[in-house]
């Protein structure tokens, strides 16, 4: 259980365990909805069994900020980003897409031409369900060969996680299928945490709880004899 | 036996010698055919999943290659899927082993801190590289835990008897010891690699004498 959970003590991000390397940062611009929550939480754990630092305009838990400032202060002051392009299609009775995910692709795009002595300050993923038609709705994307996947955590982990093991900051991580074996103890304790906090967890104590599982996990399949 | 060989534009010279020298020892090595109308990511995974050893050459100053790293990524998903690719890492000079490739294998394997690595000192030597990739892809390299430990074993006693002698491997003919200073092509473990150090890797005793013949002392 995290401490925060338990009230011992709180963690804020970008402290302690939650210091935010922006080498190590990986901002995570993925639909909210309640349909892609499953999926959703299996990208921020997978993000964190790699020894990467997930990030969300939610991390700051302030309100006196304007959604848009925080994205691009999680965002700018992260080396990678994720974007998941799903929800991008009509929906409810005006037929309307989400535009937002777009909106923040062009912005870790642009970002990504801003270059240091190290090379590109910005990398980002592009996840698209197969057969999804993003290239009719936004033709620019069409020379890039986004990643394309079915199903949910079990088709977006390997994707996730094989992209980031293949970054220049990447370190020795587990394999996806020791990720997905521990995905339900974090389904769990989220779920334990959302009773707790009356479905108001922070991302903090989300993050918090991922990287305690995976130090578990760690921890267990070192010392197990082989 | 097929292989697919990964590699940068920068190490193409030497990935096109190399791929001459496996096909004359037998390795045929899986070639882009650019169909028509079929994507390179696409080609490239048909030819990953169709061999059997999945060669990845890295340079010491490899940067960021797109193709590279598409194949990487490949790779790394195909090794996930199939336990049965053979993996094998080829080190150009003193490149660093990446940790992809160490994230291939299970945190609890101890095959992860225990694949043979193909060092290449010297590029000029690539007939040799080939026959030790060749070596590892017939798997006549042990990478058991055993191996390990009685190839250590034989080394402290040959260390015993001349304190001289390093880590490694070397048949001179005349005295059999340790020690990888003066070859420009062996295989270390993938710890050893990671490491940066020079320390050896695990090859059964009855197979010591056939891998030092196939390498060059110098």
């Amino acid at each position: 259980m995290p401490e925060a959970a338990a009230g011992k003590r709180r963690e804020h991000f970008g402290q302690g365990q939650l210091f935010a390397d922006p080498a190590k940062s990986v901002f995570i611009n993925c639909p909210y909805d309640p349909s892609f929550q499953l999926t959703f939480d299996a990208i921020v754990f997978a993000v964190v069994c790699c020894g990467f630092m997930p990030r969300s305009a939610l991390e700051s838990g302030t309100v006196a900020e304007s959604r848009i400032d925080r994205i691009l202060r999680a965002m700018f002051s992260s080396k990678y980003s994720i974007h998941d392009l799903s929800r991008c299609r009509g929906e409810g009775d005006e037929n309307l897409a989400r535009f937002n995910m777009p909106l923040e692709l062009g912005m870790a795009m642009a970002r990504r031409f801003t270059k240091t002595r190290k090379g590109p300050q910005h990398d980002w993923l592009l996840l698209v369900p197969e057969s999804h038609s993003y290239v009719r709705f936004a033709s620019d994307l069409g020379g890039y060969d986004p990643v394309q996947y079915t199903g949910g955590p079990e088709a977006i982990v390997p994707k996730v996680m094989v992209w980031l093991a293949t970054r220049p900051d990447a370190d020795r991580m587990p394999t996806p299928e020791e990720v997905l074996g521990e995905l339900p103890k974090f389904q769990a304790e989220k779920a334990r945490l959302q009773r707790s906090w009356k479905d108001q967890v922070s991302w903090a104590d989300l993050v918090l709880a991922s990287q305690e599982i995976f130090r578990s996990l760690v921890a267990a399949q070192l010392l197990s004899p082989s | 036996m097929t292989a697919f060989l990964s590699y940068s534009s920068a190490n193409r010279v030497f990935a096109a010698k190399l791929r001459d020298e496996l096909a004359k020892l037998g390795l045929s090595v899986w070639s882009d055919g650019a169909a028509p109308g079929v994507k390179l990511p696409e080609r490239i995974e048909a030819g990953i999943r169709s061999a059997s050893d999945l060669l990845v050459l890295i340079g010491p100053r490899d940067g960021r290659d797109e193709e590279q790293e598409l194949t990487w990524r490949s790779v790394l998903e195909t090794v996930w899927k199939d336990s049965s690719k053979r993996l094998i890492p080829i080190l150009l000079k003193d490149a660093p082993l990446p940790p992809f490739i160490l994230s291939a294998f299970k945190l609890s394997s101890m095959d992860g801190a225990d694949i043979p690595v193909v060092r290449v000192r010297d590029p000029r030597q690539v007939a040799e590289a080939a026959r030790a990739i060749v070596q590892v892809a017939r798997g006549e390299i042990s990478r058991s835990r055993e191996g390990m430990e009685r190839r250590r074993s034989q080394a402290a006693e040959i260390r015993e008897a001349d304190p001289q002698l390093g880590y490694g491997i070397r048949d001179d003919g005349t005295k059999r010891g340790f020690g990888f200073d003066g070859f420009d092509v062996y295989v270390e473990s993938s710890a050893a690699a990671d490491a940066g150090s020079k320390a050896g890797y695990a090859v059964r005793l009855d197979e010591i004498g056939q891998l030092a013949k196939s390498l060059k002392p110098s």
